[in-house]
């Protein structure tokens, strides 16, 4: 059954993969902590020609699914424009603006968490409002919320294959693709299992360490 | 400026909150340099007028001016509009307010707490905001725990940094809305004997809205009885404390004096 001579021939092929696939969720994540946070301020913003678009969005995006949105991202897009992004510049960007609107939900709660005082003292002592975020609500919003947006890391990671579908190489992909060519699923598929149980637990300990430290933070 | 130019001219000032009117017309000149307390009943609107002096909140009406320039409008080519956030930020320059539940902000030590907004809002270097939060903390009597941080201190201690950060902005006038309502009886005299170095040695106009009457009898230049979303009746305190004139103003000093 087991063959540990395909577990070695097939094991580049798989880190490879990996790489890949780290590389779409490094990316994925960094632009929807970075948009959802945008997304969560323009929601607070009292001018609605600011607020709705980033209300519209948020609700958008998160009632399509998001292997829709990537093939329609992919798909579409070289149908219409000609050209599109390449298949893991589609998957980064498709993963962080889909991940950005659960963040965003992250991001709100943690503002609103800020007492209504320290955006009074902030305006007291005469600071804009780009420089109350930056140095007085984020520093304090955050913090707390570390752990949330981290569970939205892990399932992030586990949602990365999907992008198979649209070519890009990442580590389901490989061991797929070297299942076909050598009509042998067993270990390929194991192997891949095998590492996203790995990462999980070493993302879920990371999140857990994470909660610990915050929690002994803001107490 | 003339010295008959108030630095601070309030005229028919309206806030309503929902149903609930809670400025009425309020109307008040104040000249640079006075001290005045603020007395009256709660929900009278004491810390409305405060907070729309900062420009906390909106007025429904009426107009603020400091140093004869309005607050809430501005002059775009001969036509009154509603003020932008470059005029606001301005205008803001000149205030300063110390509030009931200090909020101080929690992850900032605290001379970080006095350095942070000059340093951002008026460019101040970092030694020399340095420098000036430590003479700060020393005048509050702070300066020993200029490493803490907010957390650390109690309530006392907490409105003294908060004095002092205000302070850091060096403003022209001050608003201190209930400064010592929150703190434990205890620690009350701490924060009122500072305030009082502040009345006796400072030059800045002050705005207390206070619940301790032998403090503003003593401190104050001029006391406003506010009632009912206007100032019912004003004067110096010597005549406001023993020979009211208003009926209003003679049962709340009754009520607050016997309690």
């Amino acid at each position: 059954m087991w063959k540990w001579d395909v577990v070695w021939q097939v094991m580049p092929d798989i880190l490879s993969g990996l790489v890949v696939t780290l590389e779409a969720v490094a990316g994925g994540m960094v632009l929807a902590l970075l948009l959802g946070l945008l997304w969560a301020v323009m929601r607070r913003s009292k001018m609605s020609y600011i607020s709705w678009p980033a209300w519209a969005i948020v609700e958008f995006v998160r009632s399509t699914p998001l292997l829709v949105q990537l093939f329609f991202v992919y798909y579409v897009m070289i149908d219409v424009v000609g050209r599109g992004f390449s298949p893991l510049m589609t998957g980064i960007l498709v993963l962080g603006v889909h991940y950005s609107c659960y963040t965003a939900e992250v991001y709100r709660a943690g503002l609103d968490g800020i007492a209504r005082g320290q955006w009074n003292a902030a305006k007291a002592l005469n600071l804009t409002p780009y420089q109350t975020y930056r140095y007085v609500i984020l520093p304090q919003a955050i913090p707390p919320i570390l752990p949330n947006l981290g569970n939205y890391l892990i399932a992030m990671l586990k949602e990365a294959p999907l992008l198979s579908t649209i070519t890009v190489l990442e580590i389901l992909n490989e061991a797929k693709i070297f299942g076909n060519e050598h009509y042998r699923y067993l270990e390929p598929l194991t192997i891949v299992g095998v590492l996203f149980i790995v990462l999980s637990l070493l993302a879920g300990l990371s999140v857990e360490w994470l909660r610990k430290r915050t929690a002994a933070m803001t107490s | 400026m003339s010295e008959t130019t108030p630095q601070l001219q309030v005229r028919d000032l309206q806030k309503t909150y929902g149903t609930n009117q809670v400025l009425r017309g309020l109307n008040v000149d104040i000249q640079s340099g006075e001290k005045i307390a603020i007395i009256g009943p709660s929900g009278s609107g004491k810390s409305t007028l405060l907070r729309i002096l900062m420009t906390l909140e909106a007025p429904n009406g009426g107009s603020v001016k400091v140093d004869g320039e309005s607050v809430w409008t501005m002059n775009v080519n001969g036509q009154e509009k509603k003020a932008n956030e470059a005029h606001m930020h301005r205008m803001r320059a000149k205030l300063g307010m110390v509030f009931q539940h200090f909020f101080l902000f929690p992850h900032l030590s605290v001379r970080q707490n006095l350095t942070l907004a000059p340093k951002l809002v008026n460019n101040v270097s970092g030694t020399v905001a340095d420098e000036t939060a430590m003479e700060l903390l020393q005048m509050v009597g702070m300066d020993a725990k200029a490493d803490a941080y907010p957390a650390q201190l109690s309530g006392g201690q907490k409105q003294r940094v908060a004095i002092a950060r205000a302070l850091a902005m060096q403003p022209e006038i001050m608003l201190f809305d209930e400064v010592t309502s929150a703190l434990d009886p205890e620690l009350v005299h701490e924060v009122l004997n500072v305030l009082r170095k502040l009345a006796e040695e400072s030059d800045m106009t002050m705005l207390l809205v206070t619940h301790e009457m032998n403090f503003a009898r003593e401190i104050a230049d001029r006391v406003l009885f506010f009632d009912g979303g206007v100032i019912r009746e004003e004067g110096p305190p010597s005549q406001i404390f023993t020979q009211p004139k208003q009926q209003r103003t003679q049962e709340f000093l009754k009520t607050v004096l016997e309690a």
